[in-house]
């Protein structure tokens, strides 16, 4: 059994705790940051600014921040792999696999160093 | 009297001695409203053109033999009524299995796939005739009684566009047969369908198109079957639940 | 497998299955919300790197996204996360209901409630918690 199979349980279970993240945390999380924050809806930039840092820059704020991040990170390589499939890229699954898992690998880290600067 | 309509019908042809590949024939089938696809082409068979090949035994949604593409969906053509389908009516062979004659396909990959999974009730001692029944409630009954309604028509396996470019996927009604037997409270048979379930041909292909169940005529429901296989499977993974049968 | 004795034509899909049915385009582009959820991922990690940086980058950074090409980025990834959302947790509502080990199996109704009562219920604590009322 190819190396990419033996671990298909965690590929999935980090699929799985991807999505709910994204289902249920990023559409709030979108509205707010990407829409409200900058029409100014919730205050100035500089307000904003302040309650973004006490909301995020402390160690419990920073892990949930990540855990979001990183696992939605997952959650897409994961089903971006499986598009490829649908795509006829069957026969390149396992490397197009290993690309998109290191890119979901290189994205938590990424997710740590930039949470973890806040 | 019914009244009876001219409907145009477009049939897959293939005839394996003298077509280089497929071709597409028209007929115009006088249909009384009350008509399925199937009536339609037994129409064709019996009074237009007796070369015409396709599969059918029961007419009522038993025997699970007369699945075609009918307007590119699959569907059994004993319970698609031709007043309910746009003209023209498009009749072809499942997708996804090689065609043998018009609108015969070959089965054989479904049934080596489904024995694979073995489908029956597996103990590791028989208990004898004397020592009575196996025992089962109504609520273990109900844990897997819709995965036991499937009528092996393959209608899941023609929706499926993981099998479109994965062949060798076990795919959604074998899956849901074993995952049926796996919920079985008599069988401890669950480790010894553990490999073939969930290795590279097993549950892990499935993207959940969901398309299995939304074909399916008996609301078998194979994708959920196949996406709780892969929830069991997965806490088997990390040892929270144990394996039946190991 | 015994080879088959007759001539076959290969088995396939019908060509453009995933444009013709509208199920399966529906079904394509959720397959495509990985791109729009690495999208806002994206989006946000920029965010916390102009948080980590000062006033001024952070002020920089909204009028980014407040400006016309930014509001209509962000309402795609909006539009494509809410798609995606919606989906997840309508089909994703089959998979609990099974029992698992002494556990009897939850409804699928009940699962379908409880998904959607944590979408509302999280979104909503997001943008309290973000809008000022509380901190």
């Amino acid at each position: 059994m190819k190396l990419i199979h033996i671990f298909e349980p965690l590929w999935w279970m980090l699929f799985g705790a991807g999505g709910f993240m994204a289902a249920l945390v990023l559409p709030g999380l979108l509205l707010v940051i990407g829409l409200a924050f900058p029409l100014g809806w919730f205050g100035e930039p500089a307000v904003t600014f302040h309650r973004m840092h006490i909301l995020f820059g402390n160690p419990v704020g920073q892990l949930l921040l990540c855990a979001v991040i990183s696992l939605v990170f997952w959650h897409s390589a994961h089903h971006l792999r499986h598009f490829a499939l649908d795509l006829g890229l069957g026969h390149l699954e396992a490397p197009v696999s290993y690309v998109l898992y290191a890119t979901a690998l290189a994205g938590t880290l990424a997710s740590v160093a930039i949470v973890g600067a806040l | 009297m019914l009244e009876t309509r001219l409907v145009k019908f477009e049939i897959f042809r293939f005839r394996p001695e003298q077509d280089e590949g497929e071709s597409w024939q028209t007929y115009e089938v006088p249909c009384p409203e009350d008509w399925v696809v199937l009536d339609a082409l037994n129409y064709i068979k019996d009074e237009i053109d007796p070369t015409l090949s396709h599969r059918w035994s029961c007419r009522m949604g038993v025997c699970g033999s007369c699945g075609m593409m009918v307007n590119g969906t699959p569907d059994l053509t004993c319970k698609a009524f031709v007043r309910e389908l746009a003209e023209p009516i498009r009749v072809a062979p499942l997708a996804n299995f090689p065609v043998v004659r018009d609108l015969v396909v070959e089965l054989d990959s479904f049934m080596t796939k489904l024995k694979s999974v073995k489908p029956w009730i597996i103990r590791k001692v028989e208990k004898d005739v004397e020592h009575g029944e196996y025992l089962q409630s109504p609520d273990d009954l109900e844990n897997f009684k819709q995965f036991s309604m499937c009528i092996n028509c393959c209608l899941c396996y023609a929706a499926c566009p993981v099998l479109a470019h994965e062949p060798d996927f076990i795919g959604p009604a074998a899956i849901a047969l074993g995952f049926r037997y796996n919920q079985d409270s008599r069988d401890e048979g669950e480790a010894e369908r553990y490999d073939v379930l969930t290795g590279p041909d097993g549950v892990w292909h499935c993207s959940y198109a969901n398309e299995c169940s939304e074909v399916c005529p008996k609301h078998v429901d194979p994708a959920a079957a196949i996406n709780r296989s892969k929830l069991v499977t997965a806490l088997q993974w990390v040892k929270i639940l144990p394996k039946r049968g190991a | 497998m015994a080879a088959s004795s007759t001539r076959t034509l290969p088995a396939r899909m019908p060509d453009g299955w995933w444009r013709e049915h509208p199920r399966y385009r529906t079904y394509v582009l959720f397959a495509a919300t990985g791109f729009v959820l690495i999208g806002v991922n994206l989006l946000l990690l920029a965010g916390v790197a102009a948080l980590s940086t000062s006033v001024a980058a952070w002020q920089g950074y909204l009028e980014v996204l407040g400006s016309l090409p930014g509001l209509v980025g962000v309402a795609a990834l909006l539009i494509g996360t809410l798609f995606f959302a919606l989906r997840w947790l309508r089909v994703g509502a089959k998979i609990p209901a099974v029992r698992l080990g002494p556990l009897p199996a939850a409804s699928m109704g009940l699962i379908l409630v409880v998904h959607y009562a944590g979408f509302v219920t999280l979104t909503l604590l997001i943008v309290v918690l973000l809008s000022g009322l509380v901190i």
